[in-house]
């Protein structure tokens, strides 16, 4: 007998329960919804065009979620939270594809903050980013990951607070810290060059 | 690096980051050492400071290094903030020498022709804006492929922060709508809509005539970045797939204000941005956004189809118009809303001139004061100024305009200065020549309001003086009947004269702009007395619907008809005669039952209580059957309610119900004015009509000197008894108290009423309101508790603490700080007073004052709140630090206790638990002050609030109640003491008067003591013969005296 595959929503709820198993269903499905959703994008936007992963996260979400079934909070908050480390993964992939495609050709030009849709200094690239937080993890595993949620993720304060079970507070000093980390991480690289 | 050091790093880092800037070399300098692996960690921690940055929302390097290069003849200097569209900048063109914004758009518009075409088109129009509620648009620069946009920089901080510390008042909101309105209006006059008209796009500037004006920023900017240039030939299938990433993310800003219509991608016209207008009114209303839900597509959703939670859900007395506007505003179908800014305007108009009335008590320079204090309380420069726009228009206008226009500030002063004649004179001058000018306009009908007056008969003279001026100097308004005349907003007192009958006299306040529940002008009809028809030891008072006061509010209001009643209390002179006229003897006059817990008494038992000093029949202050020598004119005290009913009886006349009383008083009103001239704090009583207050309708004392006895019956028999007495807070004249029919206390007196036929029995019946009984309430859970104490928890952020200025004398001296609140951009002040003898560090004592700092415009150190409360503190060596809780006195923002809806009252808790933090927190700055040793006095509201924050604050080592207890009724949950005190485990000490009406022993200070969490060893109640905040002050010195010095521990001398 065929059972019909579970809906996000109920891979999400049984995740929230404690279920790691959903956890292995649900992340090939939103991954694939945001690799499909990014080429989109890059295609629509060309090359000239920014990426905003938050909204990449947002549209996704309102794509696979079953709308008749509402999420908790909680939920949703865990939901950003595995969405922010494969967007992450997404924009590497089609970082790397793009160097590989056309060597010194412009890369889509990401922007990590919501408010951010343009800079007029140098944004650094996906790559840089990318490895700035693995960076990071090394020395704390913590802070790099509520990076990832803010800025992948598009999440804020209480949302990562909830996803990681951390209260506010720290993450906020987690974020504080951490960014002024990688700041000095990308300054350094930047240096180097 | 090991962990241990990166704990290292990371401690430090945040430690740092709480002090000032200069402050941190020094601090890691001692918190580092100087070997080696000190240095190496010492360097880490500075770099990543250096690379820190508290709105760290870019990656684009170190911190204020991504500034752009300037720009044609800009030069760019701080980055003020971040929108959809761009970062916005702060800049200084170089030719005209004027502060600009400047914001950088995205290089995707520089390579798009057609929408930069079109975007150059747009700008051109928006810069043709001329509009002193809009900020102006100078122009575009383009340099490198990166396009800007040149603004007025724009100071002040945006409606969003604003209403992020909670809902705005009425009067605020009404003026901020007006001026949007304006502005809306118009650029829809130009055919530009905004498109994204939102909190975060409105500035509130501090300046202006009449306090905080309103500049909206990015009209009609939204329209270009959304636009799709036609060459994009791509679309996909659901529409908000159609957009690019930019667009949605700032869609996603501010879909919670996006029309129905907008939000499903149809065209939009001006009735777009009406829909916007209703939800940003609502918003400042209410504090709460009217469509924001948890996800984006919930917003959206909300936006499509669903209402808003009605408005009085978060008002009490909302006016029904501005309910009715808002919902215009947010109908769904474009059609069923106004068609335009200026029908809306016209009823904001009108809805304004509703909510203005008599009677509020609100003092025009109160709100005058109010709208101005964010001068002080925004630090933050923001976006903006067209000082230079405002330039041309200068030149154009004649010398008479300006000058009719310049009067503004003038008229202001000469309010703040109490020159209010001057003040409308001005006004009405400026009025002749520039009749229609809306900003005069609207000046002129804030700084007078409309008195209408009829009589009858009609055509007696109508003349004022202001309350405090000189009582022999009156102005003539008019004849009656005087119709909408346009006074200026203070309190007068009012004469009514006509030859043949007798005059008319009442204290009348033209209230301030709009207040919520309060009708907008005095009107006032009397009935006038022949010559002679009025006794002359009683003045005539009209009828009217009458409410009583605290804690009684909530009693139905009854109505009255004109009467007379005494005006001054009955005084010794005239209590002798009834003595000597065998009053006591005669039975006849004792008419009411006497009823001792429950059980009738006979008369013959009854009279026997009511004896002077010396066993004669009289009063209790007496002696051997009379007065003491030379208190003739002293009001009579020492009486019970029977033998004021008895003595009413023989005059002739009858005791006052409650409502007339309270009617006559006018204290609903006049407080303010009333009872600061009154005798709350002579140590006895004074000769009627010898203090410069007048009270309602030419009476005297009716605040202070003795309380008055009232005829109805409250709770267990008791019978009201008002208008507070002397050694009383003066907030007693608008407490409705009550007490035994039995006592005769020193400061209980009365006066009578004459009435031309019996009162209706709703005006004599028994009043009682339900009040909360706590024996039947269950305290939260500890769960719950706690996630009510994360409301109170704040960052510890940087204090920026300033003396602003010190006092000495020989026993102390006083600094007045102010430091950083930990909410909004707020500024605590804080008294601290440290003791001349002694040895520091100093055990501190942090002081929370009773309700009627909320009621105090300023707090007057000098002897009164000194010697009564807390100068026995300082006599002890201990230092005494009387914080400036929020709402209070020179931080009074319109909170009223038990005026306000709950949520404005939780804000305010939660408020004061910050300020108090702070102020612990500022206490350990400070090398004279022992931190560990911190004790917390109540008194009444600080006796209340007693019980919950050291629930929260956890540095109070020791509680003084003084006169407190439990309110007897039901606040929010979260911040309601009964589920605190449970938590409460420090010592306490309660204080209080076995009469205290205010929190009666039984149903509040029991209930309050037995609810603490503190094992019984350790809390004492104490219990005086007393009313509120009336006890023995030696006594109860030295029983808090004793209690901080066992649980503080001696002083150091």
């Amino acid at each position: 007998m065929v059972q019909a595959p579970p809906s996000v929503s109920e891979l999400l709820i049984a995740w929230g329960r404690g279920e790691p198993a959903a956890l292995e269903q649900l992340a090939p499905l939103v991954y694939g919804e945001l690799h499909k959703l990014a080429r989109v994008y890059l295609r629509l936007g060309k090359s000239s065009q920014s990426l905003q992963p938050t909204a990449l996260i947002n549209e996704a979400f309102l794509r696979l979620l079953d709308q008749s079934q509402p999420v908790q909070w909680e939920n949703r908050a865990h939901f950003f939270g595995i969405a922010a480390r494969l967007m992450r993964m997404v924009l590497v992939d089609h970082a790397r594809a793009n160097h590989a495609a056309k060597r010194g050709g412009a890369a889509a030009a990401v922007t990590l903050d919501d408010c951010m849709a343009v800079s007029p200094g140098r944004a650094p690239e996906v790559l840089e980013i990318n490895e700035a937080l693995d960076r990071l993890a090394e020395v704390d595993e913590r802070k790099a990951k509520a990076i990832e949620m803010r800025y992948f993720g598009g999440m804020d304060r209480e949302e990562i607070a909830a996803a990681l079970g951390l209260t506010v507070f720290t993450v906020k000093r987690d974020l504080r810290l951490g960014e002024a980390w990688l700041r000095r991480f990308l300054a350094s690289k930047h240096e180097s060059h | 690096m090991s962990d241990n050091t990166w704990q290292r790093i990371e401690d430090l880092f945040h430690r740092a980051l709480e002090l000032a800037p200069e402050a941190r070399s020094a601090f890691l300098d001692q918190a580092c050492g100087a070997d080696q692996a000190g240095q190496s960690l010492r360097r880490e921690v500075e770099s990543l400071l250096d690379y820190e940055s508290e709105d760290g929302a870019t990656f684009a390097g170190r911190a204020g290094e991504d500034a752009p290069e300037p720009i044609a003849h800009y030069r760019i200097s701080v980055k003020l903030g971040q929108g959809g569209m761009g970062a916005v900048y702060r800049a200084t063109d170089t030719k005209l020498g004027r502060e600009v914004a400047i914001k950088f758009l995205s290089r995707s518009f520089a390579e798009d022709a057609g929408r930069t075409a079109r975007f150059v088109r747009e700008a051109k129009v928006l810069a043709s804006l001329n509009h002193p509620n809009i900020a102006h648009i100078y122009g575009i620069e383009e340099s490198n492929g990166v396009r800007a946009l040149v603004m007025e920089l724009v100071a002040g901080e945006t409606l969003a922060s604003c209403v992020k510390r909670g809902p705005l008042p009425l009067a605020t909101a009404l003026s901020y709508a007006q001026q949007i309105a304006e502005a809306l209006e118009a650029a829809h006059e130009k055919g530009i809509i905004h498109r994204d008209l939102k909190p975060a796009n409105i500035m509130v500037t501090p300046d202006g005539p009449h306090g905080s004006m309103i500049k909206v920023l990015d009209f009609g900017l939204a329209a270009v970045a959304l636009d799709s240039s036609p060459d994009t030939g791509e679309s996909m299938n659901s529409p908000t797939l159609t957009m690019r990433a930019t667009q949605i993310g700032m869609i996603m800003g501010t879909a919670a204000y996006m029309s129905p219509e907008q939000a499903a991608g149809q065209p939009v016209d001006q009735r777009s941005d009406i829909f916007a207008f209703g939800a940003v009114l609502y918003e400042m209303l209410t504090g709460r956004c009217a469509f924001e839900r948890a996800s984006f597509l919930d917003t959206i959703e909300a936006v499509r189809h669903s209402e808003p939670q009605p408005l009085r859900e978060f008002i009490k007395d909302v006016p029904g118009e501005l309910e009715r506007i808002i919902r215009r505003c947010l109908r769904k179908r474009p059609e069923e809303r106004f068609a335009s800014m200026a029908e809306i305007e016209r009823d904001l108009d009108e809805c304004g001139a509703l909510a203005s009335g008599p009677a509020s008590g609100v003092n025009f320079r109160v709100l005058l004061r109010q709208s101005k204090r964010p001068l002080v309380a925004i630090p933050t420069l923001i976006v903006l100024v067209a000082l230079g726009s405002l330039f041309g228009w200068w030149i154009e206008r004649g010398f008479r305009t300006r000058w009719a226009r310049d009067q503004a500030p003038e008229i202001e002063r000469l309010l703040d200065a109490g020159e209010f004649g001057k003040a409308a004179a001005l006004a009405r001058e400026a009025r002749t020549i520039l009749p229609n000018d809306r900003m005069l306009w609207k000046i002129w009908t804030q700084t007078t309001g409309e008195v209408s007056i009829s009589s009858v008969p009609s055509e007696a003279d109508v003349s004022i003086r202001p309350y405090r001026g000189d009582p022999n100097v009156w102005e003539t308004l008019g004849k009656t009947p005087l119709k909408k005349s346009r006074v200026p907003r203070y309190a007068y007192v009012f004469r009514v004269v006509k030859p043949g009958f007798a005059p008319s006299l009442f204290i009348g306040e033209i209230p301030g702009p709009p207040e919520p529940g309060f009708n907008s002008s005095l009107n006032l009809t009397l009935n006038l007395r022949p010559d002679g028809g009025i006794p002359s030891e009683m003045v005539a008072v009209p009828g009217g619907r009458i409410g009583l006061q605290y804690p009684t509010e909530q009693a139905p209001m009854v109505k009255t008809d004109d009467f007379l009643i005494d005006r001054h209390e009955v005084i010794n002179e005239e209590y002798k005669k009834f003595v000597d006229a065998g009053g006591y003897q005669k039975r006849e006059f004792w008419k009411q039952p006497f009823v001792k817990n429950g059980e009738t008494i006979p008369w013959e038992v009854a009279i026997a209580a009511f004896r002077d000093a010396t066993g004669r029949p009289g009063p209790a202050t007496w002696e051997v059957g009379s007065y003491p020598k030379g208190m003739e004119q002293h009001p009579v005290s020492g009486v019970s309610w029977y033998e004021a009913a008895a003595y009413a009886e023989f005059a002739g006349k009858s005791l006052p119900t409650a409502y007339h009383w309270t009617w006559a008083s006018e204290a609903a009103f006049f407080t303010q004015v009333i009872a600061p001239g009154s005798n709350f704090r002579g140590e006895g009583t004074q000769p009627v009509g010898s203090n410069s207050a007048l009270s309602g309708f030419g009476t005297t004392d009716m605040a202070g000197n003795v309380k008055e006895w009232c005829l109805n019956e409250g709770r267990d028999g008791n019978r009201f008894i008002l208008g507070g007495g002397f050694g009383e807070p003066a907030y007693m004249f608008n407490h409705t108290d009550q007490q035994s029919p039995w006592d005769r206390r020193s400061n209980f007196g009365f006066r009578c009423v004459k009435l031309d036929k019996p009162s209706s029995t709703a005006a004599t019946a028994r009043i009682q309101v339900t009040t909360r009984d706590f024996s039947q309430d269950k305290p939260v859970s500890a769960e719950v508790f706690k996630a009510y104490t994360a409301l109170y928890a704040y960052d510890k952020g940087e204090l920026n603490a300033r003396v602003e200025e010190t006092q000495t004398t020989e026993s102390w001296s006083r600094e007045k700080i102010t430091f950083d609140a930990a909410y909004g951009h707020e500024r605590v002040i804080a008294h601290l007073f440290v003791p001349k003898h002694g040895l520091p560090p100093f055990q501190t004592i942090v002081y929370f004052p009773g309700a009627g700092a909320v009621g105090t415009d300023k707090l007057d150190l000098s002897a009164a709140e000194l010697s009564d409360t807390f100068d026995f503190l300082l006599k002890s060596d201990r230092a005494v630090i009387f914080p400036v809780y929020k709402g209070m006195y020179e931080r009074r923002d319109g909170f009223v206790p038990g005026r306000n809806p709950p949520a404005f009252f939780r804000d305010h808790v939660i408020a004061w638990s910050k300020d108090l933090g702070r102020s612990l927190d500022y206490l350990e700055t400070r090398k004279d002050i022992d931190g560990t040793k911190v004790a917390f006095f109540g008194a009444s509201l600080g006796g209340v609030e007693a019980s919950l924050l050291p629930a929260v604050e956890r540095r109070i080592k020791a509680v003084i109640i003084s006169s407190g207890g439990y309110q007897l009724r039901y606040d929010l949950p979260e911040v309601d003491p009964f589920n605190f005190a449970p938590h409460v485990n420090i010592p306490v000490l309660m204080i209080s008067g076995r009469y205290d009406q205010s929190f009666p022993l039984d149903s509040s200070q029991i209930p309050a003591f037995r609810n603490l969490g503190t094992p019984a060893k350790d809390k004492k109640h104490v219990v005086y013969e007393g009313g509120h905040g009336a006890f023995p002050r030696p006594d109860a010195f030295r029983e808090s005296l004793d209690w901080l010095d066992k649980y503080l521990g001696p002083v150091q001398r």
